[in-house]
Parts: structure tokens; C-alpha cells; sequence
């Protein structure tokens, strides 16, 4: 009862946001799903974590709808028509997006809105207005930087409003990414979205050979970075801390041939009853239109394993100390990073769950983390040379088909050499990166570990203000115990 | 950085690139220069290729090691990147065709169009640079042309509009007017940084003059 009264007097939250909050109580009034005595273990050392979700999840995580079949067939729920304006469009979409759930207050996908949009492109001033109010409606009501957008691969006039009117507005929602493929993406939209990058930290760039490859059909990119089946999406996250795992194992042995294969099978029990939850008990799918309308099919949501940490693992076990040993820079402690990622692969892809299959996913990182760096990533002030840094990233993000991400910031003046920040990208795709996400260090919109905020909003938020953006108080943590204002600064 | 038994020793990893030591030394030289190989070079590029589209020699004036250059750049080219220099042109550039068969392009300094000037400026004539504009441009090697664009000490206007006019001929390539900084000189000159006005009003006399493509940094 003290958090509730807490939190309805709460003076940093917004009407909205203290909804959200309430409705997350409530949730956690029932105790945990019970586990296995093994599991348990795992979960109260802080090794498993199910993201803070919710105790009776009821609905999946992140919901992906086809707003493409969708903006053909309207809804016959919701009582709209298809639409044959920009105008008609743009309303369609802003309501369906009341509908759809997730683990925030709003959307996590919002659709790829460049093709979503291009085929009511007729008077530009018009689509420019109407797009306008789309994003802004976004902004000012989701509120929450985990609401993310696709464009591309293709040039479109949409495509280039949309980065227009982002460099323009200068908001951290939504999120965005430009699915990049160098068959079909031109170099000069590619410049565009960089110089859009690097005025306001989006979008950040989509390795699309690579996912492709994966999932072998219609993607979306969500929230951070997520990757998951359109029509579909993810029903639970879990995240396995490697750092916590590493804390408590007596020596190298002990962590891959014990610690390792139970923390992934404790994992993988939690996810499994938790995703079963949200099918059998809240017969999630039996209750919404979006399954009714073919909006959404349950074969095609995922259940996301999460990974944090790995460095921490690999210098802590390791024992590595001296700048040149540690991971991310010698040959031994990469081998040593791909082989705990190679066997939690191997064991998650063989893991057979009641519902959908589980696929790793680079988890990004809470507000309370200090001293666990993101997914693989190399802790910040610690960053090899750039190529060095691109090629390490690249190689240990081969197993995150559910995406993954690193970021870099670069100096200003990026600004006058964008084709170099291209160069750039292309070779790292080349080598299998997933995901580049890049912003200048003079933008006031920055991207924290996955998704954006202002500075301006922090400092706000650090003076006990409240803000629009329910990302803002994720932001002030991480800000602080992964020290993001420090990250190395890149030269073009 | 220290000085040991008179030699000046810099430490890579704690350098700040603030060239306070140029400034700080008699003869203005950098504590940076070291001798290096072919090899040399080519170690510490190597890893950067996948991430680059090519390399560009600058200097000092990059053309006095055209030897070096061939070599290095016909390593470079073997790896397929491209190879561009980036020089003041005070080296007859017909007299080194074997660095031009491995350049792709050239970025050249054009620092005045007037004999004059130039000799007050640099205490050299402008005549083999002005040549090289022409050949580079009609050979196809000329990239850019750069002109700092210094307000008060030199008739930037004069110079703006002769290369714009030689570039008239040729709409693919670029003129860039750059800024003049009062950083990374020896001596900070009795002027100020042109204003963004100036620049403009360049950039259009540019333009009419016949240029293709101008761009202000």
C-alpha cells in the first residue's frame, strides 16, 4: 500500500505516468509464478531478472502489428475504413495505436511509416502537415522513447519528410531506425539519415542483410532495438546478468561447466512459465481484435532471452586487469566472450518452450545497473581504437538475431564529412554488425544506452521537474552509473 | 611530454592535440613527426580499410615525398581504395607523372591568383601552381581547390573570382572556401575570422563567375 500511496502523490509524475505506475502495482499484487528450487536460486542472486514485467504478466511485451494490412483493410473493430487520404491515414493510425499493448503505457512499433504513408503522398505541403501532426501526436501522448519507428530501406518522399521533420522538432519520440541495405538503400538517403543523426540522434541504422538472413521474413525494429516477427512480437523478456554470474563462481571451470548451463536453464524456465501465463491463464490472444483481425498471430511472437554484462564476465573470470588483456582488446578474452556466448546459444536455441522459441536478444540495460555494461559491449572508457571497437561489436553480435545494438558518438564536426560516417557503417555491416546507432556530441537529444532523451529534459527531471518523456527518469540513472556522457568521442 | 638529454620525447597517450608545444618550440616544429616505413604506414592503415573509402597524404607539403608516396599508394590502390593528395602544388606536378599514375585526385591550394601576393605571403611564386591548376583540372586529377579566405590582409575577391573563373570549364569540381582559424598557425595573423556574410557573398561571386560547385567550411 505505501508504494501505491507513493506513487499517487508522486510529484515528478504525469497523469498519465502515474497510471502506468498504478497499473504496475496492481500487477504485482499476486506473488511471483512459483519456480523450481534451482531457478529461484538463480533469480534471488540477481542472476535472472524478468525485467521488473509485472508478477501476472497479461499481455506480451512488445506487440507488433501489421499496420500494412491494417491501412488495406481498416478495422472493423475499431469501426474504420481503409483510408484513401493522408489525412484519413494518419487518424487510422493514431487510434489503432491506443489499442495496442505492451510492457510501456504505449506502442513499442508504430509501423514503418514511410510505406505506411507514401501511398497518400499527393500534395507534398499537405503530407508535410499531416506528418507533422502524427509525430507530434506521438510524441506528446506515448511519451516514452521505447515507441520506435522504421523507415527505408527504399527513398521515399515520406521517408524524407519524416527525417525532415525530425531534425526539425528536435524529440527523443519516437525512436527511429532506417532499415540500411546497400542494394537498396541509395547513398544519398543514407547521408541524409546520417546528417539527421547527428543534428538529433535518429535514426540509427538497421543491418538488413543480416536480419533478413535471420527471420526470413517481414521484420520490424521496436523499442531500443528489438527485432522481432511483424504480425507478431515478443512475449516476455529475461535477462541473464553475466556480471552476477561471474560474482559468484569460484573460478573459470566452475562458471562454463556449472553456473552457465543452470543460470540458462533457470532462465528459460522463468520465461516459459511466464510466457505460458500470458497464453493460458490471461488467454491473451482469445481477447483481442488485433489476433481476431489478423493484425497479430500467435505463431509468430518469440520469447526474447536477454544477455547483460559479458564483459564484466570475461575480465572478472579472467582476472584480467591491464587495459591490453581485457576484453575487448586481446585475442584471449574475445575467444573467451565468444564461447560464453556460443554455449548460451546453443542452449537457448535447443530449449524447447510450450509457446513460439526463444531467441537471444542484447538486452540494453536498466536505470539501476551500475557497473554492468550493456549486452557485449565494451564498458565505456574503456573503447578500443574504431576499428578495433567495430570489429569486436560485429563479432559478438552474431548470435542476437532478436538485435542488439552499440553506439558512437561522434565529434561535430562529422557534420562536414558524413560520407566518412557512411564509409564507416558499410564496412561494419560488411562484418556483421546489426545495428549502428550514432549522435554528435552537440545534439541536445542523445542516445542513453538504447533509446533517446534530452539533456535538457534530465537536467529538468535531476531539479525534480516532471517531464513529458517517462524515458527521462531511465535516462538520469543510466546517465549515471554507466557514465554515457563519457563515452569516446570519434573522429571522422 | 619531456626533454631528455635535448631531445624532445611526446607521449602519444597523453597527448591532448592542443599544439601548445608548436607554439612552444623555437623553430615552431612538432614534437609529433617520427620516421616511419612504408610497412610502417601500411600496419597501423590496414585496419582501417574496411571502414574507409581511401587515403589522403596531406602534410607539410606531401608532393616533396613523392617517392615515398608511389610506393606507399600503389599498396594502398592494391587494396582498393582510392588515393588523393591533398597539396599546395609548388611541385611541377608534370615533372612527377609516376605519383599521378597512383593518385586518384588531387585537392590543391590556391593561396592567391596574384603574383604579388603570393610572393608576400609565402615567399614564392604562384606561377607553378596556377600551371598545375590547369593541367590537374584538364587531366581529370583535380578534386578541389581550396582557398583560405582571409579578411583585411589579402584581396580574397581577386582570387575567388580568377579560380572561379578557370573553373568554369569544369562544373564537376569543387571550390571550397574555407575559414581562415586563427589555430594551428605559428603566429596568429593581425586579422579575425571572415564573417558567415563574407563567406556568402564569396560563395555567390563563385557561383557567378562560373564555379560548379562551391562549398563554405
Amino acid at each position: 500500500m505505501d508504494e501505491i500511496f507513493k506513487i499517487i502523490r508522486e510529484p515528478k509524475l504525469t497523469y498519465p505516468q502515474r497510471l502506468t505506475a498504478l497499473a504496475r502495482e496492481a500487477e504485482n499484487v499476486s506473488p511471483p509464478l512459483p519456480l523450481t528450487k534451482e531457478a529461484q536460486w538463480f533469480c534471488d542472486q540477481g542472476v535472472i531478472f524478468d525485467m521488473g514485467e509485472g508478477n501476472t504478466p497479461y499481455r506480451p511485451r512488445y506487440v507488433v502489428p501489421d499496420y500494412d494490412k491494417f491501412m488495406k483493410a481498416g478495422s472493423e473493430f475499431l469501426e474504420l475504413n481503409p483510408p484513401d487520404n493522408i489525412w484519413d491515414a494518419v487518424n487510422n493510425l493514431l487510434i489503432l495505436y491506443r489499442h495496442v499493448p505492451s510492457v510501456i503505457g504505449g506502442p513499442v512499433y508504430i509501423g514503418h511509416l514511410d510505406r505506411l504513408l507514401e501511398p497518400f503522398v499527393q500534395d507534398e505541403d499537405e503530407a508535410r502537415h499531416a506528418i507533422r501532426i502524427l509525430l507530434t501526436n506521438v510524441d506528446r501522448t506515448i511519451g516514452d522513447s521505447f515507441c520506435h519507428a522504421d523507415i527505408g530501406p527504399y527513398d521515399t518522399k515520406a521517408g524524407r519528410m519524416i527525417l525532415e521533420l525530425s531534425a526539425e522538432m528536435q524529440r527523443p519520440v519516437p525512436n527511429m531506425s532506417l532499415i540500411y541495405n546497400n542494394k537498396e538503400t541509395t547513398d544519398d538517403l543514407a547521408i541524409h539519415a546520417i546528417l539527421t543523426g547527428l543534428t538529433t540522434a535518429k535514426p540509427s541504422f538497421v543491418n538488413d542483410a543480416v536480419y533478413k538472413n535471420d527471420w526470413g521474413m517481414d521484420y520490424a525494429v521496436v523499442s531500443c532495438y528489438n527485432v522481432l516477427p511483424l504480425g507478431g512480437g515478443g512475449l516476455t523478456l529475461g535477462r541473464l546478468n553475466l556480471k552476477r554470474l561471474a560474482d559468484i563462481a569460484e573460478d573459470k571451470d566452475h562458471l562454463i561447466d556449472r553456473l552457465l548451463p543452470a543460470a540458462v536453464a533457470a532462465q528459460c524456465e522463468q520465461m516459459d512459465k511466464r510466457d505460458s501465463y500470458i497464453i493460458d491463464e490471461c488467454r491473451f490472444f482469445d481477447h483481442t481484435f488485433l489476433t481476431q483481425e489478423g493484425l497479430i498471430s500467435p505463431d509468430k511472437f518469440v520469447g526474447m532471452f536477454g544477455v547483460v554484462g559479458l564483459a564484466e564476465c570475461v575480465n572478472q573470470t579472467l582476472g584480467l586487469k591491464e587495459a591490453e588483456d581485457r576484453y575487448g582488446h586481446s585475442e584471449m578474452a574475445n575467444q573467451f566472450g565468444e564461447k560464453v556466448l556460443d554455449l548460451i546459444y546453443q542452449q537457448v536455441t535447443a530449449y524447447q518452450p510450450k509457446y513460439g522459441r526463444f531467441v537471444m536478444h542484447g538486452q540494453v540495460g536498466i536505470s539501476t545497473d551500475y557497473d554492468v555494461t550493456p549486452n557485449t559491449r565494451i564498458p565505456v572508457g574503456e573503447e578500443p581504437e574504431l576499428p578495433q571497437h567495430l570489429m569486436v561489436t560485429a563479432r559478438m553480435q552474431k548470435h542476437f538475431e532478436c538485435g542488439i545494438g552499440e553506439l558512437y558518438p561522434f565529434e561535430e564536426t562529422a557534420k562536414k564529412n558524413p560520407e566518412a560516417v557512411l564509409d564507416i557503417i558499410k564496412g561494419a555491416f560488411l562484418m556483421g554488425m546489426r545495428y549502428f546507432s550514432f549522435y554528435s556530441n552537440s545534439s541536445d537529444v542523445i542516445r542513453v544506452t538504447g533509446y533517446l532523451v534530452k539533456r535538457s529534459d534530465i537536467e529538468a527531471y535531476d531539479h525534480g521537474k516532471a517531464t513529458l518523456d517517462a524515458s527521462t527518469e531511465l535516462g538520469s540513472g543510466a546517465t549515471k552509473g554507466l557514465h554515457v556522457f563519457k563515452r569516446k568521442l570519434r573522429h571522422v | 611530454m619531456t626533454i631528455n638529454a635535448g631531445k624532445v620525447i611526446w607521449n602519444k597517450d597523453k597527448c591532448c592535440s592542443c599544439d601548445v608545444c608548436v607554439q612552444n618550440c623555437p623553430t615552431y616544429s612538432s614534437p609529433k613527426v617520427c620516421y616511419m616505413t612504408i610497412e610502417g604506414v601500411m600496419t597501423q592503415l590496414k585496419p582501417m580499410f574496411p571502414f574507409i573509402s581511401g587515403v589522403t597524404a596531406s602534410g607539410g607539403e606531401c608532393t616533396l615525398h613523392h617517392a615515398f608516396l608511389e610506393k606507399l599508394f600503389e599498396k594502398v590502390r592494391y587494396h582498393q581504395k582510392t588515393t588523393f593528395l591533398d597539396s599546395n602544388g609548388q611541385l611541377d606536378m608534370k615533372s612527377l607523372p609516376n605519383l599521378l599514375a597512383v593518385t586518384d585526385q588531387v585537392m590543391l591550394d590556391i593561396k592567391s591568383t596574384n603574383e604579388e601576393e603570393h610572393w608576400k605571403l609565402t615567399g614564392s611564386s604562384n606561377k607553378i601552381v596556377l600551371a598545375n591548376a590547369g593541367y590537374l583540372a584538364e587531366t581529370g586529377k583535380l578534386y578541389e581547390i581550396r582557398t583560405v579566405i582571409v579578411p583585411d590582409i589579402l584581396d580574397n575577391r581577386r582570387t575567388v573570382r580568377d579560380v572561379s573563373r578557370l573553373l568554369a570549364d569544369y562544373p564537376q569540381i569543387r571550390y571550397k572556401l574555407i575559414k581562415y582559424r586563427p589555430w594551428g598557425v605559428r603566429l596568429p595573423l593581425k586579422t579575425v575570422s571572415p564573417s558567415e556574410a563574407y563567406m556568402l557573398e564569396l560563395e555567390a561571386l563563385a557561383r557567378a563567375e562560373g564555379a560548379g560547385q562551391v562549398v563554405i567550411t
